[in-house]
C-alpha cells in the first residue's frame, strides 16, 4: 500500500534521522567526554602537581626568566609532614629563602634578615587541591600538549589557557611519574612569554643534608614556634572590591596579628591566580597618587583614599590588580574588627 | 626580670624601631664583641671596624631573632661570623685551632690578644681596672657589699635584700651609688682617652 | 632629676626596672646622652669586677654605628608596621611603590638626588620625590637614571660591598601574599622566588625590567 510504505518510509527515515541524531549527539558526547576528560584530567594533573612540590624531596638548580633579566637559582627541598625548604641565588647578591615548617626567613646579602611565621599550615599535610581548582575550566582551558624532556626527565606538558585578559596562561612540564613541575611557562593571553623557569640539574627523590637546609650563617635561622603573623578576621573585612573579575572570589580575609587597628590583607583568587589586597591606615592624608607598577608576571596598583592606603598585587594581568583595586568600597556599616 | 630578659626587652624595643634601645645594647656588649673579634683580627684598629661591622650586621638580621637562644650567644656568633669572613676576604686565615663557640664563651676574661698595639693602652687600660677596684674598696661596707653580691656573685635584688637583711629599695640604691662611685672616679680616666 | 634617671639605668641592667619606669627611661634617653656613657660606665665596672676582658674603646663607639644605622630600621614581616616611622614621617607612598621593585643604595643614605623617574612619570606629580627627608624620616631609594649603580657600601673599610638588598616593604608584602595563597596551583610554582633574584639595579634606559604608570 502506498500510503503505508509512505509513512514507513517516513517512519524509517524519522528513525534514520533518529538514529543519525542519535549517533551524531552519541559522537558529540565523546569528542566532549574526551574534552571534559581532558579537562578533568589536566585539573588532576595540577592538584598532582601541588601536591608533588609539597611532599617530595629534591633538589636541583633551574634558570628563571622575568623581567628581561635571566637568574640561576639553587633549590634543596625536604617533603613531607615538617616541610624544609632552601632556596639560593646563584648568581648576583647572595639571598636566600628557608622555610621551616611554618617559619620563613628572607636572609639578605647584607645579613638583614627577615622571618615570617605562616598561617597556613602547609607543610603539615601534603595539600590536597582545594575544590575550586575542579571548576578551572570555567576561566581557563585545559588540554595536554605532548610530551618533552627536562632536565633529563620525561615530561607531559599541560596547556593552562584563559578564557580572557585577566589572567595568565601557563605552560607546564610535569615530571610524567611524580608530576613535579620541571618547567613553567606563563604568558599573557596573546601567548607572548612573560617569564619562565626550568630546572636543569634536578635530582628527585633525593634528600638534602640537613646542612643545605640552614643558611650559611646558622643564627639566622628561626626555629621557634612563634604565633602566625596573620590572623583571620574574625568578622566581614572592613573593604572589599565589589566587582573582581569573573571567577575571583575572596578566599581569606586577615589582619596582622600585632596590628593596629584596620589593617588588613584580603586575597582573591579563581582557583590559580591570586591577588591580595592590603588595607593600611595613614597617618597623614595626602592623597596619593595611583600607581601601577610591574616587574615580569607581577603587577602593583597602589592609591589611597580618606586615610587609607591600598596594595593590590599578584601575579596577574595589570587590568586584574586594576579591576580589583577600582572595584574596593567600604562594606556598609562595618567598623574595623578589634 | 634577669638580664636575659632584660636583653629580650631591648630586642622588642629596636624591633619596634627603638634605636636608643639597640645602642643600650651596643653599649652593654662592645667589649665583649671586641673581645672575640681580637682573637681573630689582631690589628686594633681593624678590630674596632670588625666590632662595629658585626653589630651592624646584628642589627639588619634582628628581624629574624627571635629568642631562640640569648641574644649574646646570637650576637656573639656574628660576630665570629664577621671576623672569619674579614679575614678571608684579606686573604688571611683564621686562627689555628679554632675556638669553639661554647668554650668561647667561657673563655671571656682569659684572652691574650691584649691590645698590645701600644703600651701606652695597655696601661691605661690595667689603670682603668685598678680604678674601679680601688674604687670599690673605697667603698663605705653596705655599698661594697651590695656590688659584690650583684656583679660578682650575680645575686638578684631580692636575694641580696635577704642576705643583707634589708629592704629591696635599699639595695637598689646602694648598688646605684657604689656604680655612681666607680663612674666618677672612671670619667676622668676616660675622658683623657679619645682615640 | 638625672640622677633619678641614672639610678634607673643602674636598675635596669640588672633587669630589676619595672616595666613603666622601664618605658620612662627609654624615653627620657632619646634626651639626655651624658645618660649612655654612664651606662657604658657601668658595664665597663661590671667586666672588670667579673674579671672579663675591657678595652679602651673611642668614646664614639657605639655612636658611629648608630650613624651607620641612621637611615635603617629593622623590618618585621607583619603590616601597618612600616607606614609609621619611629621618628614620625609618612613615606611618600608614590615612591614607596616603585621603589618596591627597584633596588638603590641601601636606606637612600644621603646622597641620593631627586631625579625623576624615567618615561612615564607625569611630571608634573613630583612633590613627594622633592621633599628632604626629616631626621628619622625613612628616605626610600629614589630611582634615578643618574644614580651610579654601583651599591653604596655598607661596611666600614674593605668589606665586599653587596647590591642593596631588596625592598623589606616588598617582602613582607610577598611572604604574606605567598603564604597566603597557598593552595592555589600558581603558588605551587616556586613561590618566594621573587624573594631571592636579585632585585633590578635601576639603570638608564631599562625599560625592558619593569614600568611604572602614574595615573
Amino acid at each position: 500500500m502506498p500510503n503505508q510504505s509512505e509513512e514507513n518510509v517516513r517512519r524509517q527515515s524519522i528513525f534514520d534521522m533518529g538514529i543519525r541524531r542519535g549517533l551524531l549527539l552519541a559522537l558529540g558526547a565523546l569528542i566532549s567526554c574526551n574534552v571534559t576528560a581532558q579537562v578533568q584530567q589536566g585539573a588532576e594533573l595540577l592538584g598532582q602537581m601541588a601536591s608533588s612540590v609539597r611532599a617530595l624531596d629534591y633538589q636541583g638548580s633551574l634558570v628563571y626568566q622575568h623581567a628581561g633579566r635571566i637568574d640561576t637559582l639553587r633549590v634543596f627541598h625536604a617533603g613531607g609532614t615538617r616541610e624544609q625548604e632552601r632556596l639560593i641565588s646563584l648568581n648576583g647578591p647572595r639571598n636566600e629563602v628557608i622555610r621551616n615548617g611554618n617559619n620563613v626567613t628572607c636572609i639578605q646579602a647584607d645579613d638583614s634578615a627577615i622571618v615570617y611565621t605562616s598561617t597556613s599550615g602547609r607543610g603539615l599535610l601534603p595539600l590536597v587541591p582545594e575544590a575550586a581548582t575542579s571548576r578551572l575550566d570555567e576561566h581557563y582551558t585545559i588540554r595536554l600538549a605532548g610530551s618533552d624532556r627536562v632536565a633529563g626527565y620525561a615530561a607531559d606538558i599541560v596547556e593552562v589557557s584563559p578564557r580572557d585578559g585577566f589572567r595568565y596562561g601557563y605552560r607546564l612540564w610535569l615530571e610524567k611519574e611524580t608530576r613535579l613541575l620541571l618547567r613553567s611557562v606563563v604568558m599573557d593571553q596573546g601567548k607572548r612569554q612573560i617569564e619562565q623557569f626550568m630546572f636543569v640539574s634536578l635530582d628527585i627523590g633525593k634528600t638534602p643534608a640537613a646542612t643545605d637546609l640552614i643558611p650559611r650563617q646558622r643564627e639566622l635561622l628561626t626555629t621557634t614556634a612563634a604565633p602566625a603573623d596573620e590572623v583571620n578576621l574574625r568578622g566581614p573585612p572592613t573593604w572589599s572590591a565589589h566587582s573582581p573579575p569573573a571567577g575571583f572570589t575572596l578566599r581569606s580575609a586577615r589582619r596582622s596579628a600585632a596590628s593596629e587597628a584596620g589593617a588588613q590583607h584580603l586575597v582573591y583568587s579563581d582557583g590559580l591566580a591570586s591577588v591580595s589586597v592590603y588595607v593600611e591606615s595613614m597617618e597623614s592624608t595626602p592623597d596619593l597618587p595611583v600607581t601601577l607598577a610591574n616587574r615580569g608576571t607581577l603587577n602593583i596598583y597602589s592609591f589611597s583614599r580618606d586615610s587609607w592606603r591600598f596594595t593590590v598585587l599578584g601575579d596577574v594581568p595589570a587590568a586584574t590588580v586594576t579591576a580589583i583595586a577600582e572595584s574596593l568600597k567600604a562594606n556598609a556599616a562595618s567598623r574595623p574588627p578589634p | 626580670m634577669g638580664e636575659s630578659e632584660l636583653d629580650q626587652a631591648l630586642v622588642e624595643r629596636v624591633k619596634n624601631g627603638d634605636k636608643r634601645a639597640f645602642d643600650l645594647l651596643v653599649r652593654k656588649y662592645q667589649h665583649k664583641i671586641v673581645s672575640v673579634v681580637t682573637r681573630y683580627v689582631s690589628d686594633w684598629s681593624e678590630a674596632q671596624d670588625v666590632a662595629q661591622e658585626a653589630f651592624i650586621r646584628a642589627y639588619r638580621a634582628m628581624g629574624a631573632f627571635r629568642g631562640d637562644s640569648a641574644f649574646y650567644t646570637w650576637i656573639y656568633k656574628i660576630a665570629i661570623n664577621t671576623a672569619k669572613n674579614y679575614l678571608v676576604s684579606r686573604g688571611r686565615r683564621p686562627p689555628i685551632g679554632d675556638i669553639a663557640i661554647e668554650d668561647a664563651v667561657q673563655m671571656d676574661g682569659a684572652s691574650q690578644l691584649r691590645d698590645r698595639a701600644t703600651p701606652e693602652r695597655e696601661l691605661l687600660r690595667q689603670e682603668i681596672e685598678q680604678t674601679v677596684f680601688g674604687a670599690v674598696e673605697d667603698l663605705p661596707e653596705e655599698l661594697r657589699t651590695a656590688i659584690t653580691l650583684r656583679e660578682v656573685d650575680g645575686l638578684s635584688y631580692e636575694e641580696i635584700a635577704e642576705a643583707m637583711n634589708c629592704p629591696i629599695g635599699t639595695v637598689r640604691s646602694r648598688i646605684f651609688r657604689a656604680r655612681e662611685a666607680i663612674d666618677e672616679r672612671l670619667r676622668p680616666l676616660l675622658s683623657a682617652d679619645e682615640d | 632629676m638625672s640622677q633619678q634617671i641614672r639610678e634607673q639605668l643602674s636598675t635596669l641592667m640588672d633587669g630589676e626596672l619595672a616595666r613603666d619606669e622601664t618605658l620612662f627611661l627609654m624615653r627620657s634617653l632619646q634626651q639626655k646622652d651624658e645618660l649612655a656613657s654612664s651606662w657604658s660606665n657601668y658595664h665597663l665596672a661590671r667586666q672588670v669586677l667579673r674579671r672579663q676582658d675591657v678595652f679602651l674603646l673611642p668614646a664614639d663607639f657605639s655612636q658611629r654605628i648608630l650613624s651607620q644605622l641612621e637611615d635603617e630600621r629593622v623590618h618585621v614581616a607583619h603590616a601597618g608596621r612600616w607606614l609609621r616611622w619611629a621618628g614620625g614621617g609618612a613615606i611618600a607612598a608614590s615612591v614607596a611603590v616603585v621603589a618596591l621593585l627597584f633596588s638603590g643604595p641601601r636606606g637612600g643614605q644621603g646622597d641620593v638626588p631627586g631625579e625623576p623617574l624615567a618615561a612615564s612619570t607625569n611630571a608634573t606629580q613630583q612633590p613627594a620625590l622633592m621633599a628632604a627627608p626629616r631626621p628619622g624620616e625613612f628616605r626610600a631609594p629614589l630611582i634615578s637614571p643618574a644614580l651610579d649603580v654601583q651599591p653604596a657600601s655598607v661596611s666600614s673599610q674593605g668589606f665586599a660591598s653587596p647590591s642593596a638588598p631588596i625592598d623589606p616593604r616588598l617582602q613582607s608584602y610577598l611572604i604574606r601574599h605567598y603564604d597566603a595563597a597557598a593552595g592555589n596551583g600558581q603558588s605551587a610554582m616556586l613561590p618566594y622566588v621573587l624573594l631571592v633574584v636579585p632585585p633590578p639595579q635601576p639603570n638608564a634606559g631599562d625599560a625592558g625590567e619593569g614600568t611604572v604608570e602614574r595615573r
